[in-house]
Order: structure tokens, then C-alpha cells, then sequence
């Protein structure tokens, strides 16, 4: 063996105490599922690092990283977006990985993915096996995902960027126009598939909720200061969704404050409308729409509102740095659960 | 009152001197010396020929990766954007030289070094820690310089060469040098092409299957040249045009179910050009440089789509001048004025002006004094501009030759100052043109012992401690209304090691080199104003705390043999530290060998190297894997003629 052979295989052994294993999350051995909330964490993006946390009520336990200690280390994917339960299975939207990981809801185990997605957002629950996932730009379209066969049964076109879905009245009601690209809700048959008609509401439509009424509410954030030169006002609009006419239409916030609200929550019991703007959350009554008050202070990313309970779920992305947190007030705005430590850019939750 | 001292200081050196000057042969000390290697005692990487031999058809990148003490961040694969981290800092505090002036993006204020052919320079050198008395903004991890000396042998040459290799690459390069009495000319031109299809196991699924990397091909052309006239009276002319090509495909992120269909242009056109002026005691020196970037970002949902829904344009002009004087009192002092001015000008839709200019004007004065074995230098700096003010800087360091000159002692003690980029400033949304600078302090400590020097022997051992400050550091984040805005956010410390120790001996028809290094890096936030969720002190992201780097050749007549590893510790990528998203610490070997025989006129060289020979899986930014085991040949035929 020549000297240079020996230098060859003795150099990487030189280095080899340098070497550390990567820390990888605890097992969990035993985790109750049952009853809680699923904290959605985006990650930050381009960073591989989105997740799913997990807080007991019961116990008042929270465990994050959850996918990956119950799959073996697994990542999750860039950009965790949304998230939907129905009683056996999880649906899980990863917009930059282009995927939908499909868990069991027990114990979180992965059952398959599935791909072909350029954009996907938000999902909601339709009826038996079939689930509604918004996904592209321009246009953008509703895959309808058949879950028992593991694949997308139906592309239905849609407004451009499409966000939120909702189910109300065997209709779904879809958000065109994150970021002002489209001003527009598409409605669609929730029993044949089809699309039933557009309706115009305001630019940026991206959440809705419905109320005690009946009626609906859309956020529409306005045009982003993003995308183009001025933007437009926020709004909050109601329509009728037998006649599916607007019949309220509020401004929110201010223009030129470079803010556009994507959260809003309702509280069917009560009547109250939640949404985050950039200094707090507010509320309104449905009964008196243009009268609001900041409920919250503070700057938050994401809300959910515990339709059992009535409190108030708020999150705040930390800058996408580092840990976000979890606080939850109840009705009155009193503090019940302190900020508790999430993941990266917590921007929502799905209770269980 | 602290600059009134150090003027009053110099001109006090100054009056001492000048009775003394008619009696001593100056000529025996001008130089045209680079204004850094005058008036700075900081060590620095040399790249020397038989290193760059090894490296001539690599990108600056891969070099500065395997042979100083930088890190590099890369997406992985040939000509993908890759920016150096020196001594923990951020790829824009590290200023990159061609010839003096700085070639950073001024919308991004770093430099990507896969667009830089390291065969094009013969002298490449790596100045950590370098000051901004002397190289202006951006110099918290340290400098580059990318020189062209005019020192060609006298005669004509033309080279051509090939080197195909791993994952569909090929490189294609033709030069022709011409030297005489009172001309030097040089042209180089190179052509590449890699489909950057290499296989990696993508750890971002679930049951992951190898797989080849797609969409990550590059095309590149490059041109350069370069001129010297050395015209009467001691009159000189240098100048230098580079041009650039890029066309690469943007990989989609690791762990991504689709192809991705993000592509990036790149145009780049660079001209300088420098008259010179030997006097008896002194150089006058005129310069100016012209460079202009291109970049066309796009993105599409689908291959099929009609419209891009990121399409973006970035047109950008830099105009340097630097008239400068130096004066040779004796062979023991030396100073230099000079007057500096850059005008920067962005085109983009991006910015909240379509077009957005700066201009920035400098004062620099320098002075080095040696003595028999010991020798002081001063730089100091003061810039100005319309949208920060002045900002004064200086360096001072202090050379001490002891132990019969085996050891070398160095220290310097510098201030410095980066200003904030265009898109830190302008870009719409989330630009802040209220930024201010930030700014810092440096020291460094460098002991260096000549164990044995001898002719077929040199054993030397070096380590610089350094400590820095930096303040107001900008950072991206989320404001009060979600929008990404640029911020004076981060307060950091940063203590390093730089140490090496290299020998070289000759035995029979054998050379030996053999250079090891081992560099320490404790970077870390001290204060965060807005969103400091986490403890502190925390790591910055990407600076590995620990790194060393290993180099051994042996040259047998015609036969070169090298082999190099590197080894780079674990690096956080989440600034709170998560252990969850580190990067692990990783091994990288490399087997370069050359011959080469001449034919008459012609001289042949044949190399071969095998990158990554162990085929480590690794990434140097998360989620996007580098490639494995690549195996390159390359035959170059020189024609040569005195």
C-alpha cells in the first residue's frame, strides 16, 4: 500500500470524532388523541420544517411534533397549510411540498400520500370519502379527493387562488382571490360535484364562517399591496345563501396600512363574528355589524374559535424564526390558557 | 477628537521623514501592490498555482468550499446560487474584489460564486476579517480578492480543453495569452453545460426511493479579458472586460411531489480600467469600473401554463472612480490618499420606484510604517452618502517579528459598517428606507511560527483568535401587519479560531504538501428586538461551530496527486436553535490527480477527480441535497510558443 493509499483511508477516520448524531424527537409511546386540538404549524417556508402539535384538553398536555413521532422521524413537508378530520382519517395540505399526506386520526400514522397537486390550500369534508382541497392560481380549481380510492375523482374550476372552503346548507362555498387576485365566491353542489354559480363580494374573498342566521360571511382582505400598486379596503360581506345575495357588506381596517386580515371565526351560539386585523382580533355582533370592538390585543397569525366551548384560539407566528405559541381566551377575553410553545408559524387548528 | 489625534499623529510621522528621503534609492520599494496587501497585516489565503492547477475548471465556490476557512452555501449542483459564510457572518459581509472593486449585488449586497470561474484569476485570495477603512461596505466576515497580475512569461500561447464528466456535464474552455515588450493580453472563454441529474435519496418523503434531481440543469457562457500597455514615462494601462451567461433551472425543494418549473437568467457584464503613473517617489493611479447585472426570475404553476405567475426583472448599473496617491517617504513609510465614488441604479418593478439610484462618496487616507522587525499600519475611511451620513472607519495593526523572525506576531484592532442593500431599502412591500447601517467592531490576534525553513523543507503553524461585534444587524420578519419587512432586529457576538498548519518537504523527485486547518466559530445573537421567543445567547443559522479541512499532494515530475477532506460540523438552521432542524455534521473527500508531457510545442495535461469519492449524503442548505460521487476528466492541449 502505497503512502498516499494510507493518507486516503486514515484522513476520513481523522474526522470521524467530530461526527455527532442528529437528535431526533422522543417517542411518543402513548398518545391520546381522543380529544383536542390539532395545531396546524406551516413551518417557515423553504425550510422543510412544518408540523402538527397536539393539545389534550383534558390533560392540558400539548405535543409537538407529532407526524414526525409517530412515523418514525418522518418530515412533513414544507408549508404545512390546512388540515381536515372526519372520523377515521386526517387530510393534511402541504402547499411547497405539493402534497396531501393522508394520516389515521387515531395515532396519527401515515396511511399514503397523494401528489399532482401545483398549489394546494385548504380541505374540507363533503361527505363520505370525498373531500374538496383548493388548489392552483390562475384559474384556480377544486380537486375532489375520493379518499377510499386514493385518488382525485374531479377537477372543478374555480375563481383564481382559491382559499377557504366551506359546507353550509349542502352547498360549498369557495374563497376566490387570496391576496386580491379574484373577487369572487364559487359555489358549488356539495352532493353532484357541480358548479352551481359565481358570485361577486369584494376583492380578496379568502375565509368564510357561517352565522346564527344562516347566512354567510366572507373576509374579503382586499388587494395586496404585494401584488399591486394600491390596495383596496377590507371587508367583511354577508350573503343569503338561499338567495345567495349580498346583504351586508362592512369595511374592516384601514387602507394603505399594507394589512390584509386572512382569519375570521364565528360563534354560532352567541352571534359574535371574530377576525384578526393588525393590532388584535375584533368582534362584532351580527345583529349590529358596524359596531365593533378589539377583543384581543396583540398580533396574531391565526384564530380558531371552539364552537363547544366559545374560546377564542389565537396564534402567533414569532416571525417564522423560531417556536410560535398558543393562547386561548374565553368570550370575555380573559386569558385561559397562557401562550403555550407550538411549532414553526402556527397558523390555525382543527378540534377533535 | 479621536481622528483630529490620528491625524496629528501622522503628519507628525510625516514631518520626521521627508528630511530623510533624498538619501534613499525609493524606487527599490514602489510596488503596485494592492492597496490591501500594503496596509493590512491580516493573514490571509493565498491561493497558490499548484492549489488552483487542482481547481482551474472549478467554480469560486467549490475552491474557497475546499481550500480556506469559508462555508459555503449552495442549493446543491452546478451553478445553482451558491454565497460563502465567513467567520459566522452573513454572505453580504463578505465583499468580493475584481481587480479593487466590488462586484457584491447591490440589490442583495452578496455574491454568487458559481458564476465565477476560478481559471480566470491568477491570484485569488481570501482576506478574513478583512477591514472597511480599505475595502468600503460589507467586510463583518471578511474580503475576496480576484486579481489578473500581469506577470506573463513573454511568448504566445492558445489552450484548449474539454472536461466531461457526472451528471451530463461538460466544459468546454479556449485561452490565448499574448505577452511582449509593452503589451499583455489575455482572452478566455469557457461554455458549460450540466444537467445536474444526479441521484439522491430524497429524506423529505416517506419511504423514500433514490431518485434524480430534475430541473436543475445549467448553461453558462463565459468571457474574459484582459489588457495590460506599458506605455513611456512610466505610464501604464490596465483593463479588464467580463461577461456572464446564465441560464440555470431552479430545483424544486427536497421532499416536493412535482418538478418545479422556476428558471433564472442571468446577464452580466463587467469593464474596468486603470491608468498608472510611476513616479520616483510615488504612484498615481485613476480607475473606474462599469458593471451591469441582469436577472429574469420566473415561475409557473404548470410547463403547459401561458403566464408566468412570478416573472421578475432586476436591471442594475454600478460606476466606480478611485483616484488615489501614494507616496514612498523612505522604505520605512508609505501613504496613500484616495478619493472614491460609486453610484449604484436599479430598474425594477419590484422596488417602490421603478428606478432607484444611490451615490457614495469615500475619503481614504493609509500609511505603513516598518521597522526593521516590526512594521504599523492605518487605514481610515470616512463615507459618505445622502441617505446615511457620514460613516468613519479605521483599521490599525501592529507586526512583531521575534525569536529570530520564526515568530510573527499580529494583531489589528478595525470598525466597520455595512450599508443596506436596495432590496433591504426598496422592495415593495416590506423595504425600510429608514434602515440604518449596521456597523461593528473587529479584533484579531495572530500568532504565526516558522517551525523549520529550510530548502527542502517548510513547517509552519498559524492560529487567529478573532472577536467580533456586530450591531443594528437587519433581518426580514413579519411586522405588525404580516408584511416581511427589513429591520435593524439582531445584536451579535462572534469568537472564532482560525488555525492551520501546513508542511512541505522534498525528498528524491517527491514533493509533499500537506495543509490542515481547524476553525472554531462561536457566532451567536445576543439580543433580538422584535420576536426573541427563545433564549439567549443563540447560534446563528448556518455556522458550523466546528470545521476542518485537510489537503495532501504529492508531485512526482509529471504526476500531481491530491486528495482533500473537509469536514463541517452541525449547523442550526431555526434561530432558536431546534434540534429538531439541524443540519448534520458530514465528511467530504475529494481525489484530484494530473499528468502532463509536452510535445514539442504542444503541452498536454490530463486530469482526474472524483468529488464527494465516498459519496456522502449531505446538504449545505436544508432540504436541498448536494450531489454524490462525480467523476471528472479534462484534457487540455497548450500550444506554446517564446
Amino acid at each position: 500500500m502505497t503512502l498516499s493509499n494510507i493518507f486516503h483511508c486514515l484522513i476520513p477516520l481523522l474526522f470521524v470524532g467530530f461526527a455527532s448524531c442528529k437528535p431526533k424527537p422522543n417517542p411518543i409511546n402513548t398518545v391520546d388523541l381522543s380529544k383536542g386540538v390539532f395545531i396546524i404549524n406551516e413551518g417557515n417556508f423553504m425550510s422543510n420544517n412544518g408540523e402538527i402539535s397536539f393539545y389534550n384538553t383534558d390533560t392540558g398536555e400539548l405535543t409537538n411534533n407529532l407526524f414526525a413521532a409517530q412515523n418514525n422521524n418522518a418530515v412533513i413537508g414544507d408549508v404545512v397549510q390546512s388540515m381536515c378530520i372526519s372520523d377515521s382519517i386526517a387530510l393534511i395540505s402541504v402547499n411547497n411540498s405539493k402534497k396531501i399526506e393522508i394520516v389515521d386520526v387515531k395515532d396519527f400514522k401515515h396511511i399514503t400520500t397523494l401528489s399532482g397537486f401545483s398549489y394546494p390550500r385548504y380541505i374540507i369534508n363533503v361527505r363520505e370519502n370525498i373531500f374538496y382541497l383548493t388548489n392552483g392560481k390562475n384559474p384556480g380549481e377544486v380537486k375532489v379527493i375520493d379518499t377510499e380510492k386514493k385518488e382525485v375523482v374531479k377537477t372543478i374550476t374555480v375563481g383564481n387562488q382559491p382559499e377557504n372552503l366551506l359546507l353550509f346548507s349542502n352547498k360549498v362555498f369557495v374563497a376566490d382571490g387570496a391576496w386580491g387576485h379574484d373577487s369572487t365566491i364559487s359555489i358549488i353542489n356539495a352532493t353532484n360535484d357541480e358548479l352551481i354559480e359565481t358570485i361577486a363580494v369584494g376583492d380578496g374573498a379568502t375565509d368564510l364562517a357561517a352565522d346564527k342566521n344562516g347566512n354567510i360571511w366572507i373576509l374579503c382582505q382586499g388587494k395586496s399591496a404585494y401584488d399591486y400598486p394600491e390596495e383596496t379596503e377590507s371587508q367583511l360581506v354577508c350573503i343569503n345563501t338561499e338567495r345567495l345575495e349580498i346583504i351586508e357588506r362592512v369595511t374592516i381596517g384601514v387602507v394603505g396600512d399594507n394589512y390584509h386580515p386572512k382569519r375570521i371565526a364565528s360563534d354560532i351560539k352567541t352571534g359574535y363574528i371574530y377576525y384578526v386585523e393588525h393590532d388584535g382580533v375584533y368582534k362584532m355582533h351580527t345583529d349590529s355589524p358596524h359596531t365593533n370592538y378589539r377583543f384581543i390585543i396583540g398580533t396574531f397569525y391565526g384564530l380558531e374559535l371552539n364552537s363547544e366551548s366559545g374560546d377564542v384560539y389565537v396564534f402567533n407566528d414569532n416571525g417564522f424564526t423560531s417556536s410560535g405559541t398558543m393562547t386561548v381566551y374565553n368570550s370575555e377575553g380573559q386569558t385561559i390558557i397562557p401562550a403555550l410553545r407550538t411549532g414553526i408559524g402556527p397558523n390555525g387548528a382543527i378540534f377533535k | 477628537m479621536k481622528y483630529k489625534f490620528c491625524i496629528a499623529f501622522f503628519l507628525l510621522l510625516i514631518s520626521q521623514q521627508i528630511n530623510a528621503q533624498d538619501t534613499i534609492q525609493i524606487k527599490e520599494v514602489i510596488k503596485s501592490e494592492t492597496r490591501f496587501s500594503q496596509y493590512s497585516n491580516l493573514k490571509t489565503e493565498i491561493i497558490d498555482s499548484t492549489l488552483k492547477s487542482y481547481y482551474k475548471n472549478a467554480s469560486l465556490d467549490e475552491l474557497l468550499f475546499k481550500q480556506t476557512p469559508s462555508f459555503i452555501k449552495s442549493y446543491g449542483g452546478l451553478g445553482n446560487l451558491s454565497t460563502i459564510v465567513l467567520r459566522g457572518s452573513n454572505s453580504n459581509h463578505v465583499s468580493v474584489n475584481w481587480n479593487g472593486f466590488p462586484i457584491n449585488s447591490i440589490s442583495t449586497g452578496g455574491t454568487d460564486l458559481s458564476l465565477i470561474q476560478s481559471g480566470f484569476f491568477n491570484n485569488i485570495t481570501v482576506i478574513p476579517g478583512a477591514s472597511s477603512s480599505l475595502y468600503g461596505s460589507g467586510t463583518f466576515g471578511g474580503a475576496i480578492e480576484l486579481n489578473n497580475l500581469y506577470n506573463q512569461p513573454k511568448g504566445f500561447d492558445i489552450r484548449l480543453e474539454i472536461e466531461p464528466g457526472s451528471f451530463h456535464t461538460v466544459k468546454n474552455s479556449i485561452e490565448t495569452n499574448y505577452s511582449g515588450n509593452s503589451i499583455q493580453y489575455r482572452i478566455a472563454i469557457d461554455k458549460i453545460f450540466a444537467e445536474n441529474d444526479f441521484v439522491f435519496l430524497d429524506n423529505f418523503k416517506i419511504n423514500p426511493v433514490p431518485e434524480r434531481r430534475k430541473n436543475n440543469a445549467l448553461n453558462s457562457f463565459n468571457i474574459f479579458q484582459t489588457l495590460k500597455l506599458n506605455l513611456p514615462k512610466s505610464n501604464t494601462i490596465e483593463a479588464g472586460i467580463w461577461y456572464i451567461l446564465k441560464y440555470k433551472e431552479i430545483p424544486e425543494i427536497a421532499g416536493s411531489y412535482e418538478t418545479g418549473n422556476k428558471n433564472q437568467t442571468d446577464s452580466i457584464f463587467r469593464a474596468f480600467f486603470r491608468w498608472k503613473k510611476l513616479n520616483k517617489h510615488s504612484i498615481f493611479s485613476l480607475s473606474t469600473a462599469f458593471f451591469t447585472e441582469y436577472l429574469h426570475y420566473t415561475d409557473k404553476l404548470n410547463i403547459a401554463d401561458l403566464n408566468y405567475f412570478i416573472d421578475s426583472e432586476i436591471n442594475s448599473l454600478s460606476v466606480f472612480s478611485d483616484l488615489s496617491y501614494r507616496y514612498y517617504f523612505n522604505k520605512k513609510l508609505t501613504i496613500e490618499f484616495a478619493g472614491l465614488f460609486n453610484r449604484q441604479k436599479i430598474q425594477t418593478s419590484n422596488y417602490i420606484n421603478d428606478h432607484i439610484a444611490d451615490n457614495n462618496y469615500s475619503l481614504l487616507m493609509a500609511a505603513q510604517y516598518k521597522l526593521l522587525k516590526s512594521e504599523i499600519n492605518f487605514s481610515f475611511r470616512n463615507e459618505f452618502s445622502l441617505e446615511l451620513g457620514f460613516i468613519p472607519v479605521f483599521n490599525a495593526g501592529l507586526t512583531k517579528k521575534i525569536l529570530n523572525e520564526k515568530l510573527t506576531l499580529k494583531s489589528s484592532i478595525s470598525n466597520k459598517f455595512r450599508r443596506p442593500t436596495f432590496n433591504e431599502r426598496y422592495w415593495l412591500p416590506g423595504g425600510n428606507s429608514k434602515l440604518k447601517h449596521e456597523r461593528g467592531i473587529s479584533v484579531d490576534i495572530n500568532p504565526e511560527y516558522v517551525l523549520k525553513k529550510e530548502p527542502n523543507q517548510l513547517i509552519k503553524v498559524s492560529a487567529t483568535t478573532y472577536y467580533s461585534k456586530i450591531y443594528d444587524m437587519i433581518q426580514w420578519i413579519p411586522d405588525t401587519n404580516q408584511v416581511w419587512t427589513a429591520v435593524n432586529n439582531n445584536e451579535v457576538n462572534i469568537i472564532g479560531l482560525e488555525s492551520d498548519f501546513n508542511l512541505i518537504f522534498k525528498k528524491n523527485n517527491f514533493v509533499y504538501s500537506f495543509n490542515t486547518s481547524y476553525n472554531y466559530t462561536y457566532s451567536v445573537q445576543t439580543n433580538v428586538f422584535r420576536h426573541s421567543n427563545f433564549e439567549f445567547p443563540a447560534k446563528l443559522i448556518y455556522t458550523p461551530e466546528h470545521s476542518a479541512k485537510l489537503f495532501f499532494s504529492t508531485t512526482y515530475k509529471k504526476i500531481n496527486i491530491g486528495l482533500s477532506t473537509q469536514y463541517i460540523g452541525k449547523m442550526f438552521t431555526t434561530q432558536d436553535n431546534n434540534l429538531l432542524y439541524v443540519l448534520s455534521p458530514f465528511v467530504i473527500t475529494d481525489l484530484y490527480s494530473a499528468y502532463h508531457f509536452k510535445i514539442k510545442n504542444y503541452l498536454i495535461d490530463i486530469n482526474a477527480k472524483i468529488i464527494n469519492m465516498f459519496n456522502s449524503r449531505y446538504q449545505l442548505i436544508k432540504s436541498y441535497p448536494s450531489p454524490g460521487r462525480a467523476i471528472y476528466v479534462s484534457i487540455r492541449l497548450t500550444y506554446k510558443k517564446e
